[in-house]
């Protein structure tokens, strides 16, 4: 069942220099249970996007609607029938959390607005916070004695205590060291299995985003450049800036080679003077005439959706890569073999 | 000390005394060495001390930072008895350092251009004229696009990657022997991160540079370096170079940081980052050893055999 | 392009910032106690007389009318008379804020000179003499009056030592004052390069301008110390010395950052001593515009006061546009 459509929704911010178009048209649904992940450069818009689904800004045009039920500035995550159903996990982990609060106190806070009786409280704390794996006398801490990964943890917990059907996570683990960046990961896994919550997953990471969603949508300029499955998009990415975007990423073997078939150049444009044709255009090695005259529509090319007008050719560009599980075979490979004669080697 | 090295830290130590109680001791006995024109990577979680290395290198360390114990030895002449004076005139010229967040480490209220030259002029002794053409030259050199109309734009009118370039080129402007870069692209997005490792990578090979490369992220270290040291709370736990270390990493913690790329849970559990649950050779008595065996050809591991 | 598009917004709201002001101060003042026709003829005049001066000066009508009648006069350079100097008030001031600017510009000059090393050097020699001696003269010229100080002074290097001039206003009696251009008898003199006068007005200034400037010259240590300690501990100024950049140039660059917090002292000692210094004057019958505003308002003389208040709302007002674009001029960031 669609927990969540987003339909079209355009948003644009009025500032000084110009108007910026954070997003131009973006259309997404997810289903229950199940995670989506939206990637792309800073900027590109996912930051609008996340804001946009809770309700905290409201779309130009287009909408969103939540269980069947439409979201704007009248219904929100403050809304009664769906206060504590969507919640928001910040990119900075201190964002979520008042310093001169509890730990513990900070995570029951959403509790207060549901009306929900304190002496049920406690109980419910306690499952959340064995569920982030946050130690007890952690909960009484102030969040200034927590290591980051702990607040962000903390934080998780605190959309979770209101056992909500939608959790949209902004950037969630990229203030963090890669190793609490994989158990929150992780954990949020676990989470998901338990409680059947969907996600939204916002990220610039794309090595978390293969491992943690269903489907991925690649964001560039405010639009969906791709979406699709991501494990097929992570094998053979469709759209020059997918590519651009996975080849970037730097696994640590370094008999991996980089991945050189595409490569972008310069920096993303300003989202104040949109370029007429396609927005990629200044940076995309294989663009054409027709790239810089006429915008590209997102269109359905196999098993994805694509914006580009040089679909085919891409397929002979790219090669499918494997170079993610590739990685991961040899790190098992090497693992089981360590460890074993590790093992061994304590044994003896 | 042969003349194929370029760099080497001996028995460094750092402390911050008086923070927190009794004092941070940031860096304990670190030793390395960089050969000429080779790139060491600095690899370690938030706070393990990197930058604390860097700024010891460059003595710039934050109050109330000191070096209390060690050598930093560069062309054979200790970093950490010279004067100020005699400091100066390797900083910037000799010894450059590229830095994080390239907008707030430059001066919001010159231009670029200026901000170059003063280093030029400060240490090649040039006239304005030079300076300006050198000025322009490095800017080429690092790609910035436009580079003329660029000499006079101010910080805030560039972009992240551009600001970094110009970061770049500062240090590249005196043409240095030794250049550390101390997490350089984090704040980056990976496009652009990539194209500027190009860049450096090009630049190294062709100047011939010893390369100081700190960073969080094991895997762009995976591809840039030749050597790789891995710190753990001011502490070398492993250091080998590139290949014998990816193909045979003995510390727990360096499996453990390799299982957290991977998002493989199982190995996860059973290496963790926390030394409570080392096997006893790598942590004893509440203590890493401060002993560090050679397991192959210049790959050491801190552990007791 | 975008700094002609600034002023002509900052002008745009310069009048009804006026307004505001000139309303404000108007209408306050109208609720002092005391009747200045009273006042003027004493208490024995008859009421007929009163009544007759009252309808004069537009005292029977009502509060608003009289603020629309001010208006008008307003705008046509038409201060109204001081009843106590007989005098327009727009001729009186354009004597007495001369008096005052002089005074308040030179001893913020001398401030600035002596605040500005000092506060350097304090942040520069953390261990040093200068750095406790900086710590000592914040607490000292904040907690000393500055009319006080004066009147040491005078009693010191006038009573006793007799080395400096008279404490009764800017000239001595036998000297001419030169001719007017801009209405300091110290740019004037030089002007008109009459020595004997020029030496004649430093020496009148010595005294009040010494006071004024040791006093203010507290705030601006402080603050050029605490911007210069908060610029050199930067991130850029860190980058600037691993580039090996000399001291000097260090220093250069950590006080150019810190010069808008100087700026914004000054700006706000400026605009207070404007008024602020009439103790000061006072003390050395320096015929100034705060000291004409004062007696204006304790004998009931409105004139002079809300002249005096129009007045230092348009110097301030200029003031603060100069500020501004000083501002624009130190800091590219704000230019567009
Ligand atoms: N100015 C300071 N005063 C006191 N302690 C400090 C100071 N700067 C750093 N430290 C301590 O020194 C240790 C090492 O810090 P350092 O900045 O070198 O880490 P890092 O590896 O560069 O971390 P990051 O990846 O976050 O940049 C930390 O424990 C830190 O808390
Ligand atoms: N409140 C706002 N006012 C003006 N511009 C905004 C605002 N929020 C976001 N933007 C702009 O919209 C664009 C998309 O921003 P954002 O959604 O934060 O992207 P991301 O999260 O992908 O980095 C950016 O150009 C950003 O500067
Ligand atoms: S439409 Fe053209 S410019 Fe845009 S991504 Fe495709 S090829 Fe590149
Ligand atoms: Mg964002
Ligand atoms: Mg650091």
């Amino acid at each position: 069942m669609k927990i969540l459509e987003v339909n079209d929704v355009v948003k644009i911010f009025k500032t000084k220099g110009g108007n910026v178009r954070a997003l131009n048209g973006v259309s997404l649904d997810i289903d229950e249970g199940k995670t989506v992940g939206v990637v792309g450069e800073s900027g590109s818009g996912k930051t609008t996007l996340g804001r946009l689904i809770v309700g905290l800004i409201n779309p130009d045009t287009g909408s969103i609607s939540f269980e069947q039920r439409s979201i704007g500035s009248k219904v929100n995550i403050r809304h009664p029938d769906i206060r504590g159903k969507i919640q928001l996990v910040f990119q900075e982990p201190s964002e979520s959390l008042d310093p001169r609060i509890k730990v513990g106190d900070s995570i029951c806070e959403p509790l207060r607005g549901l009306g929900i009786e304190k002496s049920s409280w406690n109980s419910k704390l306690k499952i959340v916070s064995e569920k982030v794996s946050l130690a007890e006398e952690q909960l009484s801490m102030y969040p200034s004695q927590l290591s980051a990964g702990q607040q962000q943890r903390a934080g998780i917990a605190r959309a979770l205590i209101t056992d909500p059907k939608l959790i949209v996570l902004d950037e969630p683990t990229s203030a963090l060291d890669p190793t609490a960046r994989a158990e929150i990961l992780s954990m949020l896994q676990d989470v998901q299995k338990e409680f059947g919550v969907s996600y939204i997953y916002i990220s610039h990471d794309l090595s978390t985003v293969r491992y943690l969603t269903d489907e991925t949508a690649v964001m560039y300029l405010g639009e969906i450049v791709e979406f699709g499955e991501t494990s097929k998009i992570f094998s053979r990415p469709s759209h020059p800036y997918s590519t651009g975007l996975l080849s970037s990423i730097l696994l640590p073997d370094p008999e991996i080679v980089m991945d050189e078939s595409l490569e972008l150049s310069g920096e993303i444009p300003s989202p104040i003077n949109l370029p007429k044709g396609c927005f990629l255009e200044s940076r995309c090695p294989i663009s054409t005439k027709e790239c810089s005259s006429h915008h590209p529509d997102l269109i359905t090319s196999d098993d994805r959706l694509v914006r580009c007008f040089e679909v085919e050719k891409m397929k002979d560009i790219v090669q499918p890569s494997s170079k993610f599980e590739d990685f991961d075979k040899s790190f098992d490979d090497f693992m089981t073999k360590r460890y074993s004669s590790s093992v061994q080697a304590g044994n003896n | 000390m042969t003349d194929s090295i370029s760099l080497s830290l001996n028995n460094l130590t750092v402390d911050y005394p008086g923070y927190k109680g009794s004092g941070t001791i940031a860096v304990k006995d670190v030793s390395f060495s960089i050969e000429k024109g080779k790139v060491l990577g600095l690899v370690g979680e938030s706070g393990a001390g990197k930058t604390s290395i860097a700024r010891a290198i460059t003595r710039q360390l934050v109050e109330p930072g000191e070096i209390t114990a060690g050598e930093i030895i560069f062309e054979n002449k200790n970093i950490v008895s010279m004067s100020q004076k005699e400091l100066r005139k390797y900083l910037g010229s000799q010894i450059s350092l590229i830095v994080p967040n390239p907008k707030s480490e430059l001066d919001p209220l010159l231009t670029i251009g200026r901000q170059l030259g003063d280093v030029v002029k400060t240490h090649l002794k040039l006239n304005n004229k030079e300076a300006r053409e050198a000025v322009l030259k490095v800017l080429e050199a690092v790609q910035i696009p436009d580079h003329n109309s660029r000499y006079s734009a101010y910080p805030h009118e560039l972009s992240g990657g551009m600001a970094q370039r110009v970061i770049i080129a500062m240090s590249l402007i005196c043409n240095p022997k030794f250049v550390i870069s101390d997490d350089a692209t984090s704040g980056l997005d990976v496009t652009v991160q990539r194209e500027i490792m190009k860049l450096m990578q090009n630049i190294i090979k062709e100047k011939d540079l010893s390369v100081l490369f700190i960073t969080r992220d094991i895997g762009l270290a995976a591809h840039f370096c030749d050597h790789l040291g891995l710190l753990f709370r001011g502490q070398i736990v492993e250091i080998a170079p590139i290949n014998s270390f990816f193909k045979n990493p003995i510390h727990p913690y360096s499996l453990a940081l390799l299982s957290a790329f991977s998002h493989s849970v199982k190995w996860r559990k059973v290496y963790s980052t926390d030394p409570q649950k080392w096997s006893k050779e790598f942590f004893i008595n509440g203590n890493v050893p401060d002993s560090m065996i050679e397991v192959e050809k210049g790959h050491l591991v801190r552990m007791i055999r | 392009m975008a700094l002609i598009r600034y002023i002509g917004r900052r002008l745009l709201f310069v009048l009804p910032q006026l307004f505001g002001i000139v309303a404000v101060s108007f209408f306050l003042l109208k609720m002092i106690p005391g009747d200045p026709a009273l006042l003027m003829l004493g208490p024995l005049a008859s009421q007929e007389a009163i009544n007759e001066i009252r309808s004069v000066m537009g005292l029977d009508k009502s509060l608003i009318e009289q603020f629309v009648i001010y208006l008008e006069r307003v705008l046509s350079g038409d201060l109204g008379t001081s009843w106590q100097t007989t005098k327009p008030v727009m001729e009186d001031l354009l004597k007495r804020f001369p008096a005052t600017m002089e005074l308040v510009t030179l001893s913020l000059l001398f401030a600035l000179i002596l605040g500005i090393p000092v506060g350097i050097l304090a942040s520069l020699l953390k261990k040093s003499i200068i750095n406790k001696f900086s710590t000592y003269y914040g607490l000292l010229a904040g907690s000393l009056p500055d009319f006080w100080l004066g009147l040491i002074f005078i009693f010191v290097f006038y009573t006793i030592l007799g080395w400096a001039a008279a404490p009764m206003g800017r000239l001595d009696l036998g000297i001419l004052p030169p001719a007017v251009v801009s209405g300091s008898y110290f740019i004037d003199s030089l002007i008109a390069g009459d020595w004997e006068t020029f030496n004649n007005v430093v020496a009148h200034l010595t005294l009040p301008v010494l006071t004024l400037g040791l006093i203010n010259a507290g705030p601006i240590i402080k603050m050029t110390q605490s911007t210069m300690d908060r610029l050199l501990e930067s991130d850029h100024i860190r980058y600037a010395r691993s580039c090996g950049l000399g001291e000097f140039q260090i220093v250069r660059r950590a006080f150019r950052n810190s010069l808008p917090s100087v700026l914004t002292i000054v700006s706000v000692l400026y605009s207070f001593l404007i008024g602020g210094a009439v103790l000061v004057e006072i003390v050395f019958s320096w015929g100034g515009a705060g000291q004409y505003a004062l007696s204006g308002v304790l004998n009931a003389d409105i004139n002079p006061v809300m002249g005096f208040v129009v007045w230092s709302a348009v110097l301030c007002l200029i003031l603060y546009l100069i500020v501004d674009l000083l501002y624009f001029a130190i800091d590219p960031r704000l230019r567009d």
